[in-house]
């Protein structure tokens, strides 16, 4: 079921039942569903950058999920985020989506708007994707140039 | 029961039923999309059902725990069990405890908790202090905010006593603090200590407890105050037929602001 190309969809919720629960219904929905505790071992174990969609529960013991997303834009990675909360407050949905979040979902929450949430998150951010990826691959290339090469290329520019 | 507090409960034991139910309706759609997609195994459609069932039991327990302190009762003065009276409370409470960034420590010492009482008033009671408790604890830095709930035998009877390090009672309050609307708090809704003395009251036909409120407390946390409240013994006649040495006190040392 989950082909190699399975778009990646981090789980991060403190609660044991509902944290297998939503892997099973992503995997389920052909993503590939990886799951953490806590923030911190988000921040330990994921990817870096960490690619693919973030599902995150808003209330965990520890930095919860506002503080989570903070550092995340802090360090850079712009990882599409869907919050699921248990207690849904205004407060921290308003200070959720300002961050960036694409979509802030109260539990208990219905596969079908769980899905769809999931799934505009990453298409909306399919073209900032592909040119954070363009941008990566031309950093790369042009940290392997020698001194000689960098200065050919600056003239180069400046000629055009 | 003090239904001011039942709304300041209500945000946390909402999530507290959330949770399972969320994962109960995710459990149940994931098994509907596996048997759509034809890629349902037994197995993993055994496992799928014992979590429901687990989340299910996990939420009927909340319920449980808030309908026996919410429904209306008779007080009844039979032999209960005082730690898991106070362990059903406490777990009620620890939601909210976590929001609010407050420890809650247990440390039922008393080695027999068999108590003759209403254990619904004691639960209302213990409910009210610990609520209290992290009220007064609202200026303590974060990493400091513990309320020490602690039962003990003493003598005859069983003492328990709530402790936290909040702003403590003034001294000046220590006579007037079971008073209705008598209450350091600065919000206007606040109704006082009295709010459980009604109740502890009612459990112990209250006399004031031989220590002043301002007196050391046992606990070691910086509770500056103690809320006090003594259940006299017992008459004959209520004593359980066995052997009746448990009926003693109800007490709670508590700071309160």
């Amino acid at each position: 079921m989950k082909d190699q190309r399975a778009v990646i969809v981090h789980i991060v919720d403190d609660d044991d039942s509902m944290r297998v629960a939503l892997a099973r219904l992503l995997s389920a929905a052909g993503y590939e569903a990886r799951t953490y505790a806590s923030a911190g071992d988000f921040l330990i174990a994921a990817d870096e950058p960490p690619s693919g969609c973030l599902l995150l529960d808003l209330h965990m013991p520890g930095p919860d999920g506002l503080a989570l997303q903070e550092v995340l834009r802090r360090r850079g990675h712009h990882l599409p985020t869907v919050f699921l909360s248990g207690r849904g407050d205004i407060a921290s949905s308003v200070r959720a989506l300002k961050a960036g979040a694409s979509d802030f979902l109260t539990k208990p929450v219905q596969a079908g708007v769980l899905l769809e949430a999931v799934r505009a998150a990453l298409e909306a951010d399919a073209p900032l994707r592909a040119e954070r990826e363009r941008r990566r691959l031309l950093l790369q290339r042009h940290s392997t140039l020698n001194e000689r090469e960098r200065v050919v290329l600056r003239e180069v520019v400046q000629a055009r | 029961m003090r239904f001011a507090a039942m709304g300041e409960l209500t945000a946390s034991i909402a999530h507290e039923i959330n949770q399972p139910l969320g994962a109960i309706l995710a459990n149940a759609e994931a098994a509907e999309l596996l048997l759509q997609n034809g890629k349902a195994g037994t197995g993993q459609l055994r496992e799928i059902l014992a979590d429901i069932r687990r989340d299910d039991l996990r939420a009927h327990e909340v319920i449980r725990r808030l309908r026996a302190l919410l429904e209306k009762h008779e007080v009844r003065h039979e032999p209960m069990r005082l730690h898991s009276a106070l362990a059903d409370v406490l777990a009620l409470l620890a939601p909210e405890a976590e929001r609010r960034g407050v420890t809650l420590e247990q440390h039922f010492d008393a080695l027999d908790d068999r108590l003759l009482g209403d254990a619904v008033q004691l639960q209302q009671v213990l409910m009210n202090l610990v609520l209290n408790a992290m009220d007064a604890m609202e200026q303590t830095a974060p990493g400091d905010r513990r309320v020490r709930i602690t039962t003990a035998e003493r003598g005859d009877a069983l003492a328990l006593s709530v402790a936290d390090r909040g702003c403590g009672i003034d001294a000046a309050m220590h006579t007037t603090i079971f008073d209705s609307f008598v209450t350091t708090k600065a919000r206007a809704w606040a109704s006082g200590c009295r709010s459980c003395a009604p109740s502890s009251r009612l459990i112990t036909d209250t006399s004031p407890w031989p220590r002043s409120p301002g007196a050391a407390p046992a606990s070691p946390s910086r509770c500056r105050g103690a809320l006090a409240s003594r259940r006299p013994n017992q008459p004959a006649r209520c004593r359980p037929p066995s052997k009746a040495r448990h009926e003693g006190s109800a007490r709670g040392d508590r700071a309160h602001r």
